[in-house]
């Protein structure tokens, strides 16, 4: 009977409620299905057996924490805003005679409602719409969909305990609220008296100058490896300076246009310049939230969806033809003589013809590649002492001879004694002679020349500076390579510093599976072949695309997923703190619209200035939230690097795209929230 | 011509549905002339209240004209309204009704920059009416660092500021302490010796015994009124009793 009268309270009060508690029910059921689906997804079966599956299950296992933590985070949030609306409710139960005991039971009725409704509609949508996602996701990575429907228990268990535990401590928080406050503070607390805001001039140059040195953190990194580094460093103090600038630097804006009396002073500018000031204060951390979540939808998903689209590009980039087999060599002699005269082209060709193919497009280069550091005058050191050399200044010295540029190219360029041609993928070239420390060797610059496609992958795949060298006797490179060996003869970094290799590729007119067969074929045959004495190979590496290429779809249609569920949340999460922010602010407007319409404003002006005043409060957050994608894009144009997207071009597309697609539907719920707003303030009375 | 005159007007509130309705205003006539100090009592539900709104254009009547400076009410256009109230009109509210986004300074400018005025001429304007209303020291504070007195002699400088023809105070006295009252209502003296005309709804004998004339409203009427003449205050205040006395025996008896 008692508890009955309890939860019958509950109940009513959420439906007297409605505006305020459907959004937090809607919320809340998308963040559970949102939970289950991802959940679903890592586990199940149909996407482990595909090939690429492993890797796309990997990355999404991530989603599930993040998306737990965040929905822990929001919801709190939303709840402290529904708890502050309601605490006038609540007095007036006191007052009536219901004990603190009591309103905890109610709060408690109503934690269950929530959290029963909203686990029972998230995990139906969870269920109905998993099997979409997974079609979805396969036909992604080019896998085959089937149709069994199943149910993943175990997910929605998971789910349950996890929210569960959400909706206690938020059950817990708000009952700590209600008992610790008095009868008064309760019925009053939705009008307490607001301050004037002062303006805090140093927090708001502290502020810029946080965001200023993040800017330049994001613009001034040159090297991928430190970007990813600084990353992290950067947001933090991106987020710092947004909540900073917004709460108190918006003020001390707000106080210089004051200052200026004849700006201040017109009646355009009059109302909202002030309320403004008053919004920033009580909203601005509002409003930093909504930037930041828009920053990380912006960057999220153009990012993912940029390395998505360019994941076939990136695939040609790492593997240049259908089968690709690298071997490596200790000595430059060796390696010539034995490519002249090598056995394995043709057994590789006696084996494609076993397999009814033969080898098409074939692409056979040899290189030799240094790495080292280089400072401003072109000085190479080939072993850099680690305690001095900066990340920035690794570099891959390629050597090529000009025999092999002429050939390649169809140029006929002639170089004298210690001349040599350089090009570089993305290095600045800005010195004219190239010297090596340890051997003294020096070589004059001649000219720049147009680079050679499929040379010098390795420097694009640690996104190191790169510079390939045409010298006219490769003898001159053997020099250079050998007296740095004899300087160094049993440095640790032997491998990585000299390496002479012979990559051989190709195509065939195979299918994915009997490629990937063909290349396990010559895997044994190389195998075999590298083990025998008098072969000079070192070691070899063999790929095959069709292998790779289901890794990479798996890797870039999980990040890409991913990618879009998380920004979904955001999405969710700013849209509900928009709502919330109108409807707050909508409430608090009220008596001051009533106050300006007696003192003989015009409901013109009324609609204007609360227009403009909006519109900026609103774009703001917008307005922030594309700067800093804007700076943010040269750093994560970096990170792309190290998953290998090189294509800077698509990634400003994607960036447009995404930024023009996030501010029109910002732009339409502004429309929808703000006639909230209208009809919040335009219906009261004028008595 | 009188400034204001008021002739039969008559208010009736109507429900939604248009089941029931209330009759507030039955009929209202009365004039107020340049320079009068006149105070309307009444007790609460006589009709004070919507008498004031349909003065201050707030409100329309059902039927019945106002006319000011012998400008019909109902002939203004519904979009000049709020300018018209802006121009011709001052208003003094018993919760004050200061904006509390705003210092004092910037509430009592609130309708010259409405209005559309240069801030040279609106400080100009200001400095002589914040002296005489000894809020001078006062103007660059906020609403809440003042107390109730202080914030109502503000409403008045925003009130008076704009030259209005008729000064509407709506239980000005209301939310005042004692001490605070007399200062209002010495300022209000003041403001109409120099030429203001005042006119004042209060529920306050000793409010109204300081006008020079005082309505009485009963059942949506003018029931009666007095004028002060050659009075003192107190001997007004006891007539004005009386007739408040008159007036509650006169509503039992019926």
């Amino acid at each position: 009977m008692k508890i009955g009268f309890y939860a019958r309270l509950a109940r009513d009060g959420i439906k007297k409620n409605k505006k305020l508690y459907l959004p937090y029910l809607i919320t809340s059921a998308l963040m559970i299905a949102i939970f289950y689906i991802i959940f679903y997804l890592s586990t199940c079966a149909s996407l482990k057996y595909m090939r690429g599956g492993a890797s796309l299950q990997m990355i999404i296992t991530l989603g599930v924490f993040v998306i737990g933590v965040f929905s822990a985070l929001f919801l709190f949030y939303t709840n402290s805003f529904l708890i502050k609306r309601r605490k006038k409710e609540f007095g007036l139960y006191n007052i009536l005679g219901m004990d603190k005991h009591g309103i905890s039971k109610v709060l408690f009725w109503e934690s269950i409602y929530v959290y029963a409704l909203s686990m029972l509609v998230g995990s139906a949508g969870g269920i109905m719409l998993s099997k979409l996602f997974e079609a979805g996701l396969t036909h992604m990575i080019a896998g085959v969909v089937d149709y069994d429907f199943s149910i993943n228990f175990s997910g929605i268990f998971i789910a349950a305990i996890a929210f569960g535990c959400f909706y206690l401590l938020i059950f817990l928080n708000a009952v700590r609220q209600v008992r610790f406050s008095n009868v008064i503070d309760l019925v009053k607390s939705t009008n307490v008296g607001e301050k004037a805001p002062k303006a805090n001039w140093v927090l708001g140059i502290v502020g810029l100058g946080i965001l200023g040195y993040a800017y330049y953190l994001a613009v001034s990194i040159a090297n991928p490896i430190s970007a990813l580094l600084y990353f992290f460093v950067a947001a933090i103090m991106v987020i710092v300076a947004t909540y900073i600038l917004l709460i108190a630097g918006s003020v001390v804006f707000c106080k210089l246009l004051q200052k200026n009396k004849n700006y201040y002073y017109q009646k355009s500018h009059f109302v909202s310049v002030s309320s403004m000031m008053y919004r920033m204060k009580r909203n601005g951390a509002g409003l930093a939230s909504i930037c930041i979540l828009l920053t990380m939808i912006l960057v999220t998903i153009s990012s993912t969806t940029c390395l998505y689209i360019g994941t076939e590009s990136n695939l040609k980039e790492s593997y240049p033809r259908q089968i690709v087999f690298e071997t490596y060599f200790n000595s430059i002699d060796e390696m010539y003589s034995y490519i002249d005269d090598n056995p394995i082209v043709g057994e590789v060709e006696k084996i494609c013809k076993a397999n009814g193919t033969e080898c098409k497009n074939i692409m056979s280069a040899v290189s030799c590649v240094a790495s080292g550091s280089i400072d401003s005058k072109g000085v190479v050191k080939i072993f850099p002492t680690q305690e001095n050399e900066s990340f920035d200044r690794l570099i891959y010295v390629t050597f090529m001879s000009l025999d092999e540029y002429n050939k390649s190219s169809g140029k006929t360029l002639e170089l004298n004694e210690g001349e040599a041609y350089i090009w570089s993928e993305k290095s600045k070239v800005d010195f004219s002679e190239i010297s090596f420390l340890e051997t003294g060797d020096c070589f004059k610059i001649k000219g720049a020349v147009d680079p050679i496609e499929e040379k010098n992958q390795k420097a694009l795949k640690y996104m190191l500076d790169d510079v390939t060298l045409v010298i006219d006797n490769f003898s001159e490179s053997l020099k250079v390579m050998e007296k740095t060996k004899a300087i160094n003869p049993n440095n640790d970094y032997e491998m990585s510093a000299l390496q002479m290799s012979w990559k051989f590729g190709f195509d065939t007119d195979l299918n994915p599976d009997e490629e990937i067969g063909l290349k396990n074929q010559v895997y044994n045959y190389l195998h075999e072949e590298c083990s025998k004495e008098e072969c000079p190979v070192e070691r070899f590496t063999i790929d095959a695309i069709e292998e790779e290429r289901q890794d990479f779809y798996g890797t870039f249609a999980g990040f890409f997923f991913l990618g879009l569920m998380l920004s979904f949340v955001f999405l969710i999460a700013a849209v509900l703190i928009i709502y919330y922010k109108q409807i707050t602010e909508g409430y608090e407007d009220q008596p001051r619209f009533v106050i300006m319409q007696k003192v003989g404003m015009t409901k013109k002006d009324i609609k204007k200035s609360i227009n403009s005043q909006m519109l900026t409060v609103f774009y703001l957050p917008l307005a922030f939230a594309a700067l800093h994608m804007a700076f943010a894009f040269p750093m994560v144009s970096k990170l792309l690097m190290m998953f290998g997207l090189t294509d800077i071009m698509l990634f400003a597309i994607t960036t447009a795209a995404t930024t023009l697609v996030i501010a029109l539907i910002y732009a339409v719920v502004y429309k929808i929230t703000s006639s909230i707003y209208y009809n919040l303030v335009s219906s009261v009375n004028m008595d | 011509m009188s400034l204001l005159e008021v002739k039969g007007v008559k208010k009736i509130y109507k429900t939604r549905l248009g089941g029931n309705s209330v009759e507030a205003l039955k009929n209202v006539n009365f004039d107020v002339e340049e320079g009068e100090y006149v105070a309307i009592m009444g007790e609460s539900g006589s009709g004070k209240t919507t008498l004031l709104n349909i003065l201050a254009a707030l409100d329309k009547p059902t039927s019945g004209r106002v006319l000011l400076d012998g400008k019909d009410f109902s002939k203004i256009k519904e979009s000049k309204v709020a300018e018209f109230r802006r121009d011709n009109l001052g208003f003094v509210f018993q919760e004050f009704n200061l904006l509390d986004s705003f210092s004092l300074e910037d509430n009592i400018y609130l309708p010259l920059v409405l209005a559309g005025g240069r801030h040279e001429e609106m400080k100009q304007k200001l400095t002589p009416i914040a002296a005489k209303l000894g809020i001078s020291d006062l103007l660059k504070k906020y609403p809440y660092e003042v107390s109730g007195g202080q914030k109502q002699r503000a409403a008045v400088a925003r009130a008076i500021i704009t030259d209005p023809s008729i000064l509407l105070a709506d239980e000005p006295t209301g939310a005042l302490d004692s001490k605070a009252t007399d200062e209002l209502l010495n300022l209000f003296e003041t403001i109409n010796k120099a030429g203001q005309t005042i006119l004042m709804v209060t529920h306050s004998t000793k409010a109204a015994s300081r006008a020079s004339r005082v309505l009485f409203i009963k059942d949506g009427e003018v029931f009666h009124q007095l004028y002060k003449g050659e009075a003192s205050s107190e001997e007004f205040y006891q007539k004005i009793s009386d007739t408040l006395t008159l007036l509650a025996k006169g509503g039992e008896r019926r």
